[in-house]
């Protein structure tokens, strides 16, 4: 009873990954876009740093004339510093559509804004998930505020809330400088990180006005940076503070009544935001097509089966100083989906970023698919989709010898026994002589 | 602008060497053109060609200055704004630019025309504990000023107050002055210091000063059966229960240290649980009849960002202003705030569910694993009942045997012909061939078999049933 199975055996293999394959373009070619050219003196270090990372930074006024971030529908840039809070509007062909079009097209971004926040910077804040406070609304912090560098009116505020991300804030953990405006923070957009808070004595407002309403924005939830990693992977990380990245941050001893004064973390905290920003750390990809097979097998076969050991596996790579090397991570995880996800499995690190995961395919067929969407805060999306159809269990597949239908076989086999002894009874039987007497 | 630069430079030591030229003249007249055409700001003013050309053209036009006897044509403002430029930038790391910059102070610091004096606070918070204000007021390069000092202090409701300045003993570019007795009759606020240093022509600056008054938070009692007095800064030592239909009124005085009324920026509640991580403020009214302040927490209305989790909650006052020695965050206790399940599951029903479009936050941790479970097979009746049945089931052929026994069934008639025993062996074979099916054959196979024997079955068949069937009709004749 072999019937040829007639199944739709279309296999289509997805493999969404919107990682670039090939390495990042090294150097990254950079825009900066500052408010005067003074700013290149006072903010030297930063941009010495990324220059040391082999960014090749272009410095333009933010209204010169004839600024533009493509060419013929090609990015010229992969990166843009935006150093120009107060502008009221860019040179050239530069608006926050050319700048929203640019981070679609995988550009990243940095923008720093100050306690004067123009209009273009305000308005591409709010499109990337980040409000900007009102004009000339302060961060003010009573209790955290440098005691040295603040002028009086307890603006220059001090907070270690930075993010427990390494990849973002680094590894070094100390207190950060701040001046500026406070941001809020779009909390149903999934893709924005709360980068750097304040402390939860810090509220904003205008400094010379009595607090008749309440702040936009009080306490620890107070972004002074945020970031925002696009669904294409494309970076934009908001500052409310260019003081942050100024020299003078970086080199300076914070400040605290009641407590030793520390080095700032200043430094460490924008140069290692700038860098993931600019995609030197959280970086992603799937190295090769993912292999999926019988358990003791190693062809893909066209279909599976319901009850199948199934073994998958996927290697990705993380860029880490520019080599890629296999991921550590341990917490990726598999779907095996058919509209809903029937499983959903933890893969093993194996060792060398091979992620492997064992299992029986379920009773239920139909067209699934292995599904890994890995998003973590600080790495790029890992999206790997692969098509396959599961079938029922052939006839021959099903079991065979149930106890409990012996009651039917034996009846059958006692016919075909009685059968074959009753045709030979009732051709050959000869009558007994008594008969034949009567 | 460098050309300029270079212009100056060379025009110099020719000036300084006797020559007199119109040309000369001009060119150091073109000063005023360069700086009209610098980058200004509201602070800084600097040529758009950088630091190190900046620092030059200034360089070389106040060493023409120098030779020319005569004062470069630039307004103070425009002086000191280039002076603020230079300090901005005296954290440079190039080695370029510190030599740039630090050439450039030097300049702007000894020079016969126009000397902009830095004012740097050194201590501008004043309190009964240390009255003293401090400023240190330099050139630009950080050498003491050396020059009589006026000052005035201003606030903005009272008239100015001259005030003298004395010079440290030790260092010449210190001044301070007793700021809490100056303010004794005006009180406790920001006061803003004018210093100009005018024999040198140097522009005025402001510094923040600040008195420092000392606080006193006394609470009030409240107007309600349960009111509690608190004693800034302890806090209650029992805890409180609330339920959902209360309020928490929170009221309280600020004075300084001369019991004058104080009013602070900064006057918040600030609602607390670690465990969930929930913060909410509530602004504190001030209310200038009675000069309290007071903190109203209605719990229905501070519910929907308490998420009306039923818990232990801290409350703290935070008072907080730019004339405060040091802010108040003063724990005032902690509160058992509860809220029905009915009321919670309204409201949270009320929420506008958060849009999913683009996924949710729950997609960037790790989610819970599923694992599928496989139907279970159904049950099936016990082996013994099975048993019976085999028994039942062939009790029909046991019964059949036994009758033919009794009833004498023989086969003694079967003739012992090669063909007949084809013909019973191949029944025999389809037999076999069903069970074989029944164990191992597929169907296919077995149509296959069945086929061959079924062929043989039907030619011996026929041939034996004709023979038995002859047979009979002569025997019976």
């Amino acid at each position: 009873m072999r019937i040829v199975p007639v199944l739709l055996a279309l296999t289509a293999v997805l493999a969404l990954t919107s990682l670039s394959r090939a390495a990042p373009r090294v150097p990254g070619k950079t825009l900066v876009l500052l408010e005067n050219y003074s700013l290149r003196q006072t903010h030297s270090t930063f941009f010495r740093q990324l220059q040391e990372q082999d960014f090749t930074l272009s410095f333009a006024l933010a209204d010169e004339k004839k600024l533009s971030l493509s060419s013929y529908g090609d990015r010229i840039y992969d990166n843009l510093i935006i150093f120009a809070p107060s502008a009221e509007e860019f040179g050239g062909s530069l608006t926050v559509r050319s700048i929203l079009d640019f981070v679609d097209h995988g550009g990243n971004v940095i923008v720093a804004g100050s306690s004067s926040i123009g209009e273009p910077i305000r308005e591409f804040g709010s499109e990337c998930g980040f409000e900007f406070d009102e004009e000339s609304a302060a961060v003010i912090d009573h209790i955290n505020f440098d005691s040295k560098l603040d002028n009086g009116e307890h603006t220059t505020i001090v907070t270690d809330q930075i993010i427990d991300n390494k990849l973002i804030a680094g590894t070094n953990k100390g207190r950060v400088l701040f001046r500026g405006v406070g941001l809020v923070q779009d909390l149903s957009n999934p893709l924005t990180i709360r980068v750097l808070s304040a402390e939860s004595t810090a509220y904003t407002y205008f400094t010379d006005e009595k607090i008749s309403v309440a702040p936009h924005v009080v306490g620890s939830k107070t972004v002074l940076v945020g970031a925002l990693q696009a669904r294409n992977n494309a970076r934009v990380l908001f500052s409310g503070s260019l003081d942050l990245f100024s020299d003078e941050f970086f080199n300076a001893q914070v400040n605290v009544a009641g407590a030793t004064a520390s080095p700032s973390a200043n430094r460490d905290f924008a140069i290692s935001a700038a860098l993931w920003t600019f995609k030197r750390s959280g970086i992603l990809r799937v190295s090769g097509e993912p292999k999926h097979h019988l358990a003791g097998q190693t062809t893909v076969p066209e279909l599976y089966t319901v009850f199948d050991q199934i073994e998958y596996s996927l290697r990705v790579e993380e860029l880490v100083d520019r080599n890629w090397v296999g991921y550590q991570g341990n917490d990726m995880q598999l779907e095996f989906v058919m509209l809903n996800p029937y499983l959903r499995l933890t893969l093993n690190n194996t060792g060398d970023g091979v992620q492997h995961a064992s299992f029986q395919a379920p009773d239920v067929y139909g067209v699934f698919q292995f599904r890994v969407d890995y998003k973590r805060t600080g790495y790029t999306y890992v999206q790997v989709h692969n098509q396959i159809p599961v079938r029922p269990l052939q006839n021959t597949q099903y079991e065979r010898f149930i106890f409990s239908a012996f009651p039917y076989y034996a009846s059958a086999f006692s016919m075909m026994g009685g059968l074959f002894v009753f045709s030979l009874v009732f051709l050959y039987h000869r009558e007994a002589p008594a008969t034949k007497k009567n | 602008m460098d050309s300029y630069g270079h212009a100056f430079a060379a025009f110099a030591p020719l000036v300084a060497a006797g020559a007199k030229d119109a040309v000369l003249a001009r060119t150091f007249e073109s000063v005023e053109d360069i700086l009209a055409q610098a980058e200004e700001t509201e602070r800084l003013l600097f040529l758009s060609t950088g630091l190190s050309s900046t620092s030059f053209v200034i360089r070389s036009a106040f060493d023409l200055a120098a030779a020319l006897n005569k004062a470069p044509p630039a307004k103070p403002a425009q002086i000191t704004k280039l002076a603020r430029y230079f300090e901005n930038n005296v954290h440079a790391s190039h080695i370029e630019d510190v030599h740039a910059t630090l050439t450039a102070l030097s300049t702007l610091s000894n020079n016969a025309f126009f000397v902009p004096l830095a004012i740097t606070p050194v201590a501008i918070r004043a309190s009964q504990q240390s009255p003293r204000v401090s400023v240190r007021v330099t050139k630009a390069n950080g050498d003491a000023a050396g020059v009589p000092l006026t000052v005035k202090l201003v606030r903005s409701a009272s008239k100015p107050v001259n005030v003298a300045l004395t010079a440290d003993a030790s260092d010449a570019s210190l001044y301070s002055f007793d700021l809490v007795e100056l303010v004794s009759a005006s009180g406790s606020g920001v006061y803003a210091l004018e210093i100009s240093a005018s024999p040198a022509g140097t522009g005025k600056q402001s510094v923040l000063c600040q008195a420092r008054p000392k606080f006193s938070v006394s609470p009030f009692p409240a107007a309600s059966s349960k009111a509690v007095d608190l004693k800034f800064p302890a806090a209650a030592s029992s805890k409180f229960s609330v339920d959902f239909l209360q309020k928490i009124i929170v009221r309280f005085s600020l004075t300084d240290a001369k019991d004058q009324p104080f009013i602070a920026h900064q006057v918040f509640a600030r609602v607390s649980n670690a465990r969930n991580d929930v913060e909410h403020f509530v602004i504190g009214e001030h209310n200038a009849q009675t000069n309290q302040y007071q903190i109203v927490l209605d719990i229905s209305a501070i519910a929907e960002a308490l998420d009306a989790a039923s818990d232990d909650y801290e409350i703290s006052i935070i008072v907080g202003d730019a004339g405060l020695a040091s802010a108040i965050n003063w724990k005032i206790g902690t509160f058992a705030i509860s809220f029905p399940d009915s009321f919670k599951a309204t409201l949270l029903a009320a929420r506008k569910p958060v849009s999913t479009v683009g996924g949710s936050r729950a997609d960037f941790a790790t989610k819970k694993e599923i694992h599928h479970i496989f139907r279970v097979p159904e049950k099936r009746p016990p082996i013994i009942v099975s048993t019976v049945f085999i028994g039942l089931v062939l009790a029909p052929a046991a019964f059949l045997l036994v009758a033919w026994g009794l009833i004498g069934a023989n086969v003694k008639n079967m003739s012992f012909h090669p063909i007949a025993h084809v013909f019973h062996a191949s029944i025999a074979g389809i037999l076999l061939i069903l069970v074989l099916f029944w164990l191992h054959l597929s169907f296919f196979t077995t149509l296959k078999y069945l086929a061959l024997v079924g062929i043989v079955a039907a030619a011996s068949g026929n041939h034996t049933l004709r023979r038995i069937a002859a047979a009979r009709e002569k025997a019976s004749q």
